[in-house]
């Protein structure tokens, strides 16, 4: 079947003679088409949509109808019991930006969905996965809208909105190991699948596909072809992974990342050694690599900034006295130091806090705002500071509030105030817990703004305690994975860390009634599985330091509760029986967990 | 690798290498070389209180008014002041630096002394698990109370002490436990010992061990006392055969109520005192003489040690009382015997003196040796940090220095072996510190000296008033390159103005933080110049 803007001609593919043509109204192209093995459905000018039949060597036009306004996609995917006729199609709409549901054969209109805002629906797509009908439509900026769809009634429902990309989304079939896939085509290629009645979606390690179909041949079995500008592919889907893991050597030592959205960039701070000179000496270097997290930007000023702290470290002091902080912009795909900002110590952290810049220098905490002189230039220039810290390793910011995180002192909360230009400290964590962190703890802090008295307000309190048994050096909000509406875990928020073992790990915000369920399933896990060597894992989470041991608190440990999908039945049907809920249901749960990360 | 003592080269090595397995906290504790109390703050304008020490966790400053009537509890915060100025590290402190609540804040004020009752403001112990202190109250001592009810003659008497508990987050008392007519040692916690939740209260006028629990919901129960009895079913075994005797009429009237200590035994029959030793007496003596006996096979040899050994001084070892008391473990207590005379005085080292192993549990003495026994001495040389017994949770304590974990302790004890004139003199000066008292070593890693060099005469890990001269204490680094870190001045900035008038001084450092407090007082009544000295 050949679909041109003038005509459909049904070609027999083995004398490959022309059997028969069907020929749009003079005046009118062809804009849109879409087929299956017995349907066509196309839309010309003018909003005509028009029904055709694939006979035995003929090509039957059955019906005829005149829309309202342009047409600008269709789909008559089958996904009844007859895998080579479809009931429905589907329609998206210019002008009033909808989609709409007609039957087949006679183009009566059954669901007339508005999408809402001024996006035009680019491609819409009826799919089934795990026998659950779908109607999935593409917007001209990467967004993709999914439903569920009625296929008795038409009937449009549960609505749901994600982005996969910024440009227009193509969207596509395969099946991969005998499971029905979608294959999202655009600046960012995504994967759809389904898993327990829930979609998912899979970034694709390709860029830029612009449209993609299935390729089965013997030379070729169950593959795909995939067409980027001036390129064709043909490959294979692997199994489907949450991470794509690419190593880039740098030849020296990464010891800083930061990611820079504007100019879509990483910088990297790195350390190279010099075993070569007789002693031993390091060379300390930013560099910029090419191509969504962070950057630092100032009030004033729509530029986005790396801004790179420094110290002279030199062997004979005891901590330096002097240190520096750089400014550089992006251009042209080069660092461009913009300011620099001598410092009397050590610049341990940086934060962009309230569009100004926020240090942690030895035992300070320092503020600094960014001055437009008349020439043109710009200055960092000093506003305040709050001493009051042992050593400020830390600095992490929200609001005015400011967490500070010091190497004897725990942690301190303070709040900047605007109208005085001070910093002040609002709380503290009087327990000694950079002796937990040496033994490789993790706890979480609460401020109790309800106290009594203000020792009670200066108080943060420590209400989580777990042995991680890693040394974290850094935590970041975000998450590893792509955050899903469709899943009751999409709404939770997550934490990564970075270990010194090399150790990549996420720390999720459970729901109350979430955590007190998985807390049973978790005691009734540690009855079933035992550790190698009968080690206790209760033993192993307590909280651990110089000074004391207590059971691990308003901590689960992700990894013991997810082996549950790697037990035996038997043992699951134990736990099951004990916690009093199916097995399907535990999996369910248990699986929704996992894809957090 | 960079090595380096910088400070950044430490934070920059921290995240990329994983020290050895076990030894995160000693690489931990080397940032103590960098992070030290270098500034000091001179004649602080503080409350007139007597400042007792930081609990060994350093939530807590206890001080005692001046008057000694109530306990002040202090939250240690830090100096936290906003600036504009870019250059202030180069300024002075702000005013208010010179103010005792920039550092600590008041959390409570708790009046515990009451009618003649006085606060001990030496006596503080510190349960560091549900934290809870132990405070003492007491009348004024009588020195020449008559010896009744087995009271031991020449041991002063004290007509009330009283221990508190106190849940130190709030302040509030938990329990009490009154002695009368008693006698013990307060001083520096000499009389009493926590181990964990055991509490070891030495009553040295009637002799008696008193060992209670501290319960988690704060209350002080009873477990045992030992002295006159050992057995808890000891005294029920005498009183059965003495029930024919004339007195036991006159016993139940003399019951006394509640919590106080029961003594009806010693004040209603003087007579029995005189007619049995003690239990733990008993045991004592049989056990010297079994040792005796077991050591020689010849009967005629053995008579002849045990006449010279034991019947000879059979008089001075019944004469013997019990000093001081430490625990070694949940079931052994180290029992220092001496004579009436030492127990009480200041020069308690000029006495002969005894030390025992008693198991509380099978009621033995395990091992007696005299305080110049050189067996003694080699098991305190090697194995000091047994005698230093505190709890078992607690590892911090593992890091005070002693000459049996410090190889630097070490040398400075052989040093002055080797300088002694007479070797048995040497070894009795030693052993005089056993038992050890509880709780008297600050766990301050400044104190370690695996980190830092220090003049001991000056200023130590234990908790003493020392003499103070005007010269600055010098900190030193134990590694390279050896420099001086910090230094410890009490007193005036200038120096004092009367140069010949004595002056002691005594140092509360914070167990975790940069931060120690120097008091220098006259021996006259001038208030005391408290000086604070903390990492700027």
């Amino acid at each position: 079947l050949q679909v041109t803007s003038s005509s459909v001609r049904l070609v027999s593919s083995n004398p490959r003679e022309l059997r028969n043509e069907w020929h749009a109204p003079s005046g009118y192209s062809v804009n849109v088409a879409t087929a299956n093995a017995t349907q066509v459905l196309l839309a010309t000018g003018g909003g005509h949509l028009v029904y055709l039949e694939i006979g035995d060597g003929i090509l039957q036009e059955v019906k005829h109808a005149q829309l309202e306004y342009e047409i600008s996609c269709l789909d008559i995917n089958p996904i009844g019991e007859n895998p080579n006729h479809s009931n429905l199609a589907a329609v998206g709409m210019w002008t009033d930006i909808s989609v709409r549901i007609f039957s087949l054969p006679d183009l009566s209109l059954i669901t007339k969905e508005q999408l809402g805002g001024e996006i035009i629906p680019r491609s819409v797509l009826l799919c089934a996965f795990e026998g659950t009908s779908y109607l999935l439509c593409a917007l001209g900026d990467g967004h993709l809208l999914n439903f569920m769809l009625n296929i008795s009634t038409g009937e449009l429902t549960d609505r749901k909105k994600v982005s996969l990309g910024t440009q227009p989304i193509t969207l596509r079939t395969f099946s991969s190991k005998n499971t029905t896939h979608v294959f999202a085509a655009s600046d960012r290629p995504t994967v759809i699948y389904s898993s327990n009645k829930k979609l998912l979606y899979s970034n694709v390690n390709l860029k830029e596909v612009s449209h993609m179909c299935p390729f089965n041949s013997a030379a070729f079995p169950d593959s795909l072809a995939i067409a980027k500008e001036g390129e064709l592919t043909i490959g294979t889907i692997d199994d489907i992974q949450k991470l794509h893991i690419r190593s880039i050597p740098l030849g020296e030592h990464a010891r800083r990342i930061c990611h820079q959205e504007q100019s879509r960039t990483f910088a990297i701070c790195s350390l190279k050694y010099n075993p070569a000179s007789g002693e031993d000496s390091e060379m300390h270097f930013v560099r910029l690599l090419d191509d969504q997290t962070f950057d630092c930007s100032f009030s004033d000023d729509n530029n986005v900034y790396y801004c790179v702290g420094t110290a002279y470290v030199l062997p004979e002091e005891n901590e330096p006295t002097k240190g520096r902080i750089l400014v550089f912009a992006v251009e042209d795909g080069k660092l461009q130091l913009i300011a620099e900002k001598e410092t009397k110590g050590a610049v341990y952290c940086l934060m962009a806090f309230n569009g100004k810049l926020l240090a942690a220098i030895n035992q300070k905490i320092h503020l600094y705002k960014w001055v437009l002189w008349d020439d043109g230039t710009h200055e960092l220039q000093s506003e305040c500071g709050h001493h009051g810290h042992i050593l400020a390793l830390y600095v992490q910011t929200r609001g005015d509030f400011i967490v500070v995180g010091d190497r004897m002192k725990s942690i301190s909360l303070l709040i900047y105030k605007h109208e005085e230009g001070a910093i002040e400290e609002r709380a503290r964590d009087y327990n000694a817990n950079w002796m937990s962190e040496n033994s490789f703890n993790l706890f979480t802090v609460r401020k109790n703004s309800e106290g009594a008295t203000d020792e009670e307000r200066g108080r943060l309190e420590v209400v989580g305690e777990y042995h991680l048994g890693e040394f974290v050096n850094r935590f970041r909000h975000g998450s590893l994975v792509m955050r899903l509406p469709d899943s009751d875990v999409g709404q939770i928020p997550t934490v990564i860390y970075g270990t010194i073992n090399g150790v990549i790990g996420v720390i999720a915000s459970l729901p109350h009634e979430q955590y007190v369920f998985l807390e049973k399933l978790q005691s009734n896990l540690r009855k079933v599985i035992k550790g190698v060597g009968g080690l206790s894992h209760e033993q192993w989470r307590s909280f651990n330091n110089e000074k004391k041991t207590v059971e691990a608190r308003n901590f689960l440990d992700g990894d013991l509760i997810e082996s549950f999908l790697d037990l035996n039945r038997s043992k699951m049907d134990e736990i099951s029986k004990a916690v009093d809920v199916s097995v399907e249901e535990l999996c369910k749960r248990v699986e929704e967990l996992t894809r957090l990360h | 690798m960079y090595r380096s003592s910088n400070i950044v080269a430490r934070v920059f090595d921290r995240q990329i290498c994983t020290p050895a397995p076990g030894t995160s906290v000693h690489h931990a504790r080397r940032f103590y070389e960098n992070l030290v109390p270098s500034h000091t703050v001179y004649e602080v304008e503080c409350p007139d209180h007597s400042f007792r020490k930081f609990t060994d966790d350093g939530q807590y400053l206890i001080s005692f008014s001046r008057n000694h009537q109530e306990l002040i509890v202090y939250r240690p915060r830090w100096l936290s002041f906003s600036c504009k100025d870019e250059d202030c590290d180069k300024h002075d402190l702000p005013s208010r630096a010179k103010r005792f609540d920039s550092f600590f804040s008041q959390l409570y004020c708790v009046p515990l002394a009451s009618c003649n009752e006085l606060i001990c403001k030496d006596f503080f112990l510190y349960m560091e698990s549900n934290q809870f202190g132990l405070f003492a109250t007491s009348t004024a001592q009588i020195h020449d109370a008559p010896a009744v009810g087995g009271a031991v003659h020449g041991v002063p008497s004290i007509e009330k002490i009283t221990f508190h508990l106190l849940r130190l987050e709030d302040g509030e008392i938990l329990d009490k436990k009154v002695f009368s007519n008693d006698f013990v040692n307060l001083t520096h916690n000499m009389g009493v010992f926590l181990y964990d939740d055991l509490l070891a209260i030495v009553s040295l006028r009637y002799q008696t061990i008193h060992i209670l629990q501290i319960r988690d919901s704060g209350n002080l129960v009873d477990v045992r006392a030992i002295g006159e009895f050992c057995r808890e079913d000891d005294e029920l075994f005498l009183n059965s055969n003495a029930q024919g005797m004339a007195f036991s009429d006159k016993n139940k009237q003399l019951q006394l109520p509640g919590n106080h200590i029961e003594n009806h035994m010693h004040q209603g029959q003087p007579n029995l005192g005189n007619s049995f030793l003690s239990g733990i007496k008993q045991r004592l003596l049989s056990f010297i003489f079994q040792g005796l006996w077991n050591e020689e096979r010849d009967d005629t040899l053995r008579i002849q040690r045990l006449r010279k050994k034991f019947y000879f001084h059979f008089q001075d070892y019944v004469d013997l009382i019990i000093w001081k008391v430490q625990f070694l473990d949940r079931h052994h207590l180290l029992i220092k015997f001496g004579s009436v005379d030492g127990g009480v005085s200041r020069n308690a080292d000029h006495h002969p003196a005894f030390v025992a192993v008693y198991n509380m549990d099978t009621t033995e003495i395990v091992s007696f040796y005299q305080n110049s026994a050189d067996e003694l001495y080699l098991l305190f040389e090697q194995f000091c940090d047994h005698f230093h017994a505190t709890s078992r949770n607690s590892m911090y304590m593992n890091f005070i220095s002693s000459h049996s974990n410090n190889i630097h302790a070490l040398e400075q004890l052989r040093s002055i072996k080797d300088k002694a004139s007479s070797s048995a003199q040497f070894v009795k000066k030693m052993l005089a510190s056993l038992p050890f008292s509880c709780q008297s070593q600050s766990p301050s890693p400044y104190f370690d000296q695996s980190l830092f060099r220090f003049d001991d005469k000056l200023i130590s890990a234990t908790d003493r008033h020392r003499q103070s001269t005007d010269h600055p204490i010098k900190f030193i680094l134990r590694r390279y390159p050896y420099s001086l870190k910090f230094k410890i001045k009490p007193g005036p900035e200038a120096g004092s103005m009367d140069g010949r008038a004595k002056k002691i001084s005594s140092f509360l450092f914070h167990p975790i933080l940069p931060l120690a407090l120097s008091v220098q007082q006259t021996l006259f009544l001038q208030p005391s110049v408290v000086n604070i000295h903390f990492r700027r």
